[in-house]
């Protein structure tokens, strides 16, 4: 700023705002207290619902999406002998700023598939390990 | 403030910022009572809910207290009770710490004789340590607007001052 207001601009940081008043501060306290509150009696009805629809996500996600072993099964002398597929974790991640300015908690599913062939000719085994990583949806956070 | 705080003691967090915050709320209210409850809500929502938001939280939490006030004054006039303190008539001098010295309380009372515009920026800048970008995001202006609005606050403040001080 100019030499003309830099006088001024000193004088406006000297100008130091009130403290909060006691009966504000209480207020505050009250608020945060009651706002644990309802986060603790609000988290498990919270999961309740969640839950089943994240499982109900998971198993459309997983019947819907193609299969790993479809394509070894055309290879001839190869016998599918084994198959696992761990369970499902289902985590929100941090909060990430959408191109719209809100923001979202990205939803993730992992899990892994193993399959193991045998070609009982040749003596030889594949072992097929599939692991999967997907964000699957974007749970919007309220920003106020 | 420019990292986010972190969990734990909330009340150090608010005692040091608290008493800007609350002067910005002020600058949005139509009452002290408005102003009050504006960051009470603000900060609780900021805490609890965006503290760990990815941004800049002094802009967070100053837009906590932005969309508290406008819900606050959307809900008055739902209810039909308009008040008649309105943000020009806020008594600046009540808002802070004044020495005994009648500079600063001549100050203050300028500050709230500013164009509207003007105070604003002023508030946002000085106490909010907002960025002119920021400003101008808050406020829906450009940066360039919100520049100019501070340059000609200063230069108002001085003439405001001279005028007090030479009457």
């Amino acid at each position: 700023m100019t030499d003309d207001t830099r006088d001024i601009e000193n004088a406006l940081r000297e100008l130091r705002p009130r403290a909060l008043s006691p009966a504000l501060k209480a207020s505050i306290a009250r608020g945060m207290t009651e706002a644990n509150e309802a986060k603790r009696n609000t988290i498990i009805p919270f999961l309740a619902w969640t839950t089943p629809f994240a499982a109900a996500a998971a198993v459309a996600w997983m019947v819907l999406s193609p299969s790993d072993t479809t394509s070894l099964h055309v290879l001839p002398g190869l016998r599918l002998v084994r198959a696992e597929q761990t369970p499902t974790e289902i985590a929100l991640l941090e909060p990430v700023k959408l191109d719209d300015g809100t923001f979202a908690r990205p939803m993730r599913m992992r899990w892994s598939n193993a399959a193991q062939y045998r070609d009982v000719q040749a003596g030889a085994e594949l072992i097929r390990y599939a692991p999967h990583d997907e964000i699957i949806g974007l749970v919007p956070i309220e920003t106020y | 403030m420019s990292e986010t705080p972190a969990q734990g003691d909330w009340q150090a967090w608010l005692a040091e910022h608290g008493p800007r915050l609350r002067l910005i709320a002020r600058h949005w209210a139509r009452s002290d009572a408005d102003a009050d409850d504006i960051l009470q809500e603000a900060f609780i929502r900021y805490w609890r809910h965006q503290r760990h938001l990815p941004g800049d939280p002094n802009a967070l939490i100053v837009t906590s207290i932005r969309r508290a006030a406008m819900d606050l004054g959307r809900q008055t006039d739902r209810r039909g009770r308009r008040e008649q303190v309105v943000a020009h008539d806020i008594e600046t001098v009540t808002l802070f710490e004044l020495p005994d010295d009648g500079r600063h309380t001549v100050l203050a009372e300028a500050v709230a004789k500013l164009p509207e515009d003007q105070r604003s920026v002023v508030v946002l800048h000085q106490w909010g340590e907002l960025t002119f970008a920021q400003i101008a995001e808050q406020l829906d202006i450009s940066v360039n607007t919100a520049a100019s609005r501070w340059r000609y606050a200063l230069l108002n403040l001085k003439k405001l001052l001279a005028e007090t001080l030479h009457d």
